[in-house]
């Protein structure tokens, strides 16, 4: 077969195939892996929400707040048992979204990255760092806000990723203030008496809290 | 028609990073660490060896005069598929390497090969082409990530060799890319006798 001349139809004909079949290919592959997509993403936030929960803790329905996503949780009685708030900072190389947990008095009980742009080998070692090196969990809320040590804080920034050290302490004060506006908000469903509120705490959206 | 010889011509003579100096832009980007640089060496040899395939058999239907627009909608049609399946299927590489699959489109060596290859040879042939730049791509990103990975952190995908507080962080970072790619550039003129 000779190849086709470049004349004004076979042209238009050429192209506009070649795209119709490219657009159908795309849009059946789309059909097909979109369940497994949502599924992993699913499961990714379903983990990380797992992960920085009190153990055993049931998870509700997640809330928006402050335009944050959190997922209140309740111990086998279905009273409060902490929540999980997804936070976003900005880091190094982009934003690190990253799920904070704390339990029903306020004491962080661990962290996860959820997605971040930092740098292999330095800021991308915040997953681990904070739990490893200068471990993080069990900071209280009441004892206010957490910094790295050049800061004046007590947590030791990653070596040589002190801007994504800093952004991370930013997240985690981020969602310490969230849960401190929530709390109150579960005080009729927790089993003890929640630590003092600071006098600042407000609620945001306080008829939708409640039913919730 | 010898069908090894374009294999081992990608390979070697004319490896894609290290002779024809062809798509730098993620050679630099993505070699932080040898996992990485295997990752986007294998995407983008998986998006050759399709677009090259196909490319060669549609090259008699692709009038001369709107062929670069029929090649990259091919391209982009395959690398957009290989997205979502690395986002269904590796979610986990999927997130290193995020941005730059999306750029395999107008990496230069899918769009080299199809105009300086495929377009004139059978889809056999182009398939060992695609193959063998990309097996090529592969090794010359995996080499520079495990050099930048060894020499910033002490690890080689992720064991360790020596304590990271030994590793010079230069490497990991931007310009550590430039200076490994610089002397393995070198090294191998130095051996191909090229001056």
């Amino acid at each position: 077969m000779k190849k086709l001349e470049s004349t004004f139809l076979n042209m238009f004909l050429s192209l506009t195939i070649i795209s119709l079949v490219a657009g159908a290919g795309l849009a059946y592959v789309k059909n097909f892996t979109q369940p497994k997509i949502d599924e992993a993403d699913r499961k990714n936030l379903e983990d990380a929400i797992a992960l920085v929960l009190p153990e055993g803790a049931q998870v509700g329905e997640v809330q928006q707040v402050d335009g944050k996503n959190i997922y209140p949780a309740t111990d086998e009685n279905g009273s409060f048992n902490g929540a999980a708030i997804e936070v976003e900072t900005d880091g190094f190389g982009g934003k690190v979204k990253m799920m904070v947990g704390f339990d029903a008095e306020g004491t962080l009980v661990n962290y996860s990255i959820l997605a971040h742009a930092e740098t292999p080998g330095l800021g991308a070692k915040l997953d681990k760092w904070f739990k490893e090196r200068s471990d993080i969990r069990g900071a209280k809320i009441s004892d206010g806000e957490v910094k790295v040590s050049k800061d004046g804080g007590k947590y030791d920034a990653i070596t040589a990723a002190t801007i994504s050290s800093r952004a991370f302490m930013v997240g985690i004060n981020d969602a310490m203030n969230t849960f401190t506006t929530i709390q109150s908000s579960f005080v009729g469903t927790a089993t003890e008496p929640v630590a003092e509120q600071p006098s600042d705490s407000t609620l945001v959206n306080e008829t939708e809290e409640v039913q919730l | 028609m010898n069908y090894i010889k374009p294999f081992i011509n990608g390979l070697i003579k004319e490896n894609p990073t290290f002779v024809l100096m062809l798509g730098m832009c993620p050679t630099l980007g993505t070699t932080t660490s040898a996992i990485n640089g295997m990752g986007m060496g294998l995407a983008t040899m998986a998006v050759l060896i399709c677009t090259n395939t196909l490319i060669s058999a549609l090259k008699k239907l692709i009038p001369d005069a709107v062929r670069i627009p029929c090649y990259i909608v091919v391209i982009a049609a395959f690398v957009t598929i290989l997205e979502m399946f690395m986002k269904a299927y590796v979610p986990e590489i999927y997130a290193t390497l995020g941005l730059f699959i999306p750029l395999i489109v107008v990496n230069c060596i899918v769009l080299g090969r199809a105009e300086a290859f495929a377009a004139k040879n059978n889809p056999l042939a182009s398939l060992m082409d695609g193959a063998g730049i990309g097996l090529g791509f592969t090794f010359a990103l995996t080499l520079i990530g495990a050099i930048r990975e060894f020499l910033g952190t002490g690890c080689i995908f992720d064991t360790n060799v020596f304590p990271e507080r030994f590793g010079i962080l230069i490497f990991v970072l931007a310009p550590g890319a430039f200076l490994t790619l610089g002397y393995l550039i070198a090294i191998i003129n130095k051996i191909r006798g090229v001056k």
